[in-house]
């Protein structure tokens, strides 16, 4: 059990939070030091996992996938299911997997790399304030994660706070299945049987005159 | 009350396939599987607003043309009316485009069809003041309002770009209502549409083809006139041989537009015309190393930053149905002089929920609660004139490891105060069509209840970057047009400095931003301007 001072016990939450908030901007300039330094952990001790996405991803590896799945009920706390939140953990995975392949290759090796950060024990617990790991994180000691880095006045922080916040509550909001609580039901398309097989809506062609 | 409801639409014809079955060369690049080597007399970089402009012009006046296009080909009936496949597939970076330190959200399209298949069809000439001040500041002559007026007009009459005779949807009456209350101007937007449906589904590939985006217009005639399309290809590098551009060496991507197939198409022109657009053309300069003397490729990148305001009322405004834009107010525009404090044009923005989740800022309960209000909310936008005043240089592209643009844009306290004062006036506008609470979209922020309040709340508010969420739509500059050789990269005709057979044909050569929407100032000077290549080129001209 982790008795360093650090760590938050619910019933102290709120102290803890301004305690954790002091820490990170104390942490600052060692972040960076930190930071930089990381990636050369990463490398030497062979945790370079970088190109290996979990099952079924593109872009997602178990770092992703644990951080993310402990992140999600929080950043979605009242949207999330209670009951059977399992398919819903699922879909919105794949979600984030598809939008952050999508980007670009420079915007996922950043992100690998965050991830990474988040990951790694030594700049979990130094630079982030969370001393337990993901999976045993309890709600309130990831809502003051999150609450310090939003409120960080250091740059990296606030962006870390946005690109996780942004992409976890986007992907859940581009799910039909979210829809029917917010009254937003969009317009169908709907591509009636065509007459001639060329013109068919078939994906678009490798090729000119390629069939459809 | 809002009449509107999700309608069914069928009984539309999917006229760009239909043009490939009657025989258009279109090629999907990812489906290569050897090198190539093409010649035509002009390769075009782009397919967007300018790209699809010079292309009609040019192979209307009898010219070969080849055009590259790094986005999917997505026609009609790929536009299903869903956030998820339009971000991925019509969006740069999937939507996700960011300047680097996360403090701008860039929407800039990348399909055939560039920004113009995903842009909300608002229509405006290049304010005159700018023009004025292009002339004044930066050697931009040949381009009076009066010059410019009949390349408009031909852009207008091609594009069917009209005041929109509908009636507003009830996110953009809030404007209208508001600015009226408040003695504040506004008036109707043009638009490019032509039997438009009033569905809202714009910004996610038109479905109903009403949208006169390049897609629909200026491309298919160029292919109907033996142009060639090639899309999933990248442009790399341009070719220079002995101080002239001879072409461009490109690299086909994957399906999924993140992997190179490692097949390369190598196209060699008489002339050729980035069309990319600002932060990608400025990048495929950087990449292929062209000469820069005085540093300027890259430089002066404008965004139109946006500050934007959210109110939600007692009754239904349904803001993900009806014509997005329809409503405008330049009332604060130039009020304060050309080149003085940061100035801003009010629109609206539409709501659909992917898009919206993104924007509204907070987390958890919080916005939970902010969300489930969408029915009743309105989304309003300050688009700030950058680049005018010289504390607004604007941004700066550079590239990465990989060649990818990488796009730093800095705040300060000039562009802070305009976004300060744009969220008191959209407080305003807003309260006074009746909303009953407002937030500005900043991370510090609450809903308030009254004018008053949101006064006090926005004159403490500690408006920084990051803390206040800014979005852009407009990517301006980056490859300036100018007399002077030392600050443009560019003639006024949009000619490359240092090389010769080399154009920049799209919204990367304006020096400033707009101040206005920006195709339709991209169209009527890519009209211009490749009107005049076809008679250097040799083409039929008078077509």
């Amino acid at each position: 059990m982790n008795t360093d001072h650090r760590t938050i016990m619910p019933s102290v939450a709120m102290q803890d939070m301004a305690l954790q908030r002091r820490d990170f901007l104390r942490f600052g300039a060692t972040a960076s030091m930190l930071l930089a330094s990381a990636s050369g952990v990463a490398l030497l001790s062979g945790c370079s996992r970088h190109d290996i996405s979990a099952q079924g991803y593109q872009f997602l590896r178990s770092e992703e996938v644990t951080v993310l799945s402990a992140l999600a009920p929080v950043l979605l706390k009242g949207a999330w299911p209670t009951n059977n939140a399992g398919e819903a953990q699922t879909t919105l995975l794949r979600s984030i997997d598809g939008a952050i392949y999508h980007t670009s290759p420079d915007s996922q090796e950043k992100l690998h790399q965050l991830f990474d950060l988040l990951t790694l024990a030594p700049t979990r617990s130094l630079i982030f304030g969370l001393w337990r790991d993901w999976p045993e994180a309890s709600e309130a000691q990831l809502m003051a994660f999150i609450d310090s880095c939003r409120h960080s006045k250091l740059e990296f922080f606030r962006l870390v706070y946005m690109s996780l916040v942004r992409v976890v509550e986007m992907c859940w909001y581009l799910e039909p299945a979210t829809w029917a609580d917010l009254g937003y039901i969009p317009h169908k398309k709907i591509i009636d049987a065509p007459a001639d097989a060329k013109t068919s809506n078939a994906a678009h062609p490798l090729a000119s005159g390629d069939a459809a | 009350m809002s009449q509107y409801s999700s309608v069914d639409i069928r009984g539309v014809h999917d006229t760009f396939r239909e043009g490939i079955a009657r025989g258009w060369k279109v090629q999907n690049a990812s489906a290569l599987k050897q090198p190539l080597t093409l010649e035509c007399d002009v390769v075009i970089i782009g397919t967007g607003a300018g790209g699809g402009t010079s292309a009609e012009i040019l192979s209307q006046a009898g010219l070969s043309v080849i055009m590259i296009e790094e986005g999917l080909l997505r026609s009609s009936d790929d536009f299903n009316v869903d956030e998820r496949t339009a971000y991925r597939d019509l969006y740069q970076e999937g939507a996700g485009r960011n300047t680097v330190d996360g403090s701008i959200g860039i929407l800039q399209g990348r399909s055939v069809g560039g920004t113009t298949t995903v842009n909300w069809t608002s229509s405006f000439r290049t304010p005159p003041e700018t023009l004025q001040h292009w002339a004044d500041v930066h050697g931009v002559n040949g381009l009076s309002e009066k010059e410019m007026a009949p390349w408009f007009e031909k852009m207008e009459q091609r594009l069917h770009i009209e005041r929109w005779t509908g009636t507003p949807n009830p996110n953009n009456s809030v404007l209208s209502r508001g600015c009226e209350q408040m003695g504040y101007s506004w008036a109707v937007i043009p638009r490019n549409v032509n039997g438009c449906w009033d569905l809202g589904a714009c910004g996610l590939g038109c479905p109903t083809n009403a949208k006169q985006s390049m897609l629909v217009t200026t491309i298919p005639s160029a292919l109907g006139h033996g142009a060639q399309l090639l899309w999933r290809l990248r442009a790399q590098k341009l070719l220079v041989d002995n101080k002239r551009v001879s072409g461009v060496q490109c690299l086909a991507l994957h399906q999924d537009g993140i992997q190179e197939t490692g097949v390369s198409i190598t196209v060699r022109a008489r002339h050729t015309i980035m069309a990319c657009g600002g932060i990608n053309g400025p990048a495929l300069m950087l990449r292929s190393e062209l000469p820069d003397p005085h540093e300027r490729i890259g430089k002066r990148t404008f965004l139109h930053p946006v500050p934007s305001s959210l109110a939600a009322f007692d009754e239904e405004t349904q803001p993900y149905y009806g014509a997005p834009q329809s409503i405008y107010s330049d009332h604060f525009s130039f009020k304060q002089g050309v080149t003085g404090p940061l100035g801003y044009k009010l629109e609206v923005a539409p709501m659909q929920p992917g898009l919206m989740s993104a924007l509204l800022g907070g987390y958890g309960q919080q916005h939970r609660h902010d969300i489930l209000a969408l029915s009743h909310m309105n989304a309003m936008i300050a688009l700030t004139r950058d680049g005018f005043h010289e504390q607004s240089p604007g941004g700066t592209i550079s590239i990465s490891k990989r060649g990818l643009p990488v796009v730093d844009y800095p705040f300060n306290d000039y562009l802070y105060d305009g976004f300060r004062r744009a969220y008191i006036t959209m407080a305003e506008v807003q309260f006074a069509a009746g909303a009953k609470r407002v937030k500005p979209n900043h991370m510090d922020a609450m809903y308030v209840t009254s004018l008053e309040q949101a006064k006090q709340q926005i004159a403490a508010l500690n408006i920084v970057k990051v803390r206040t969420a800014v979005a852009c739509a407009h990517v301006m500059g980056g490859c300036a047009m100018g007399g002077d050789e030392k600050t443009s990269v560019v003639t006024v005709d949009g000619d490359f400095r240092g090389l010769d057979g080399l154009s920049v044909i799209d919204g990367s050569v304006f020096p400033t931003s707009i101040g206005a929407n920006p195709q339709l100032s991209i169209y009527g000077l890519a009209c211009r301007n490749a009107s005049g290549l076809v008679k250097r080129l040799g083409g039929k001209t008078g077509v």
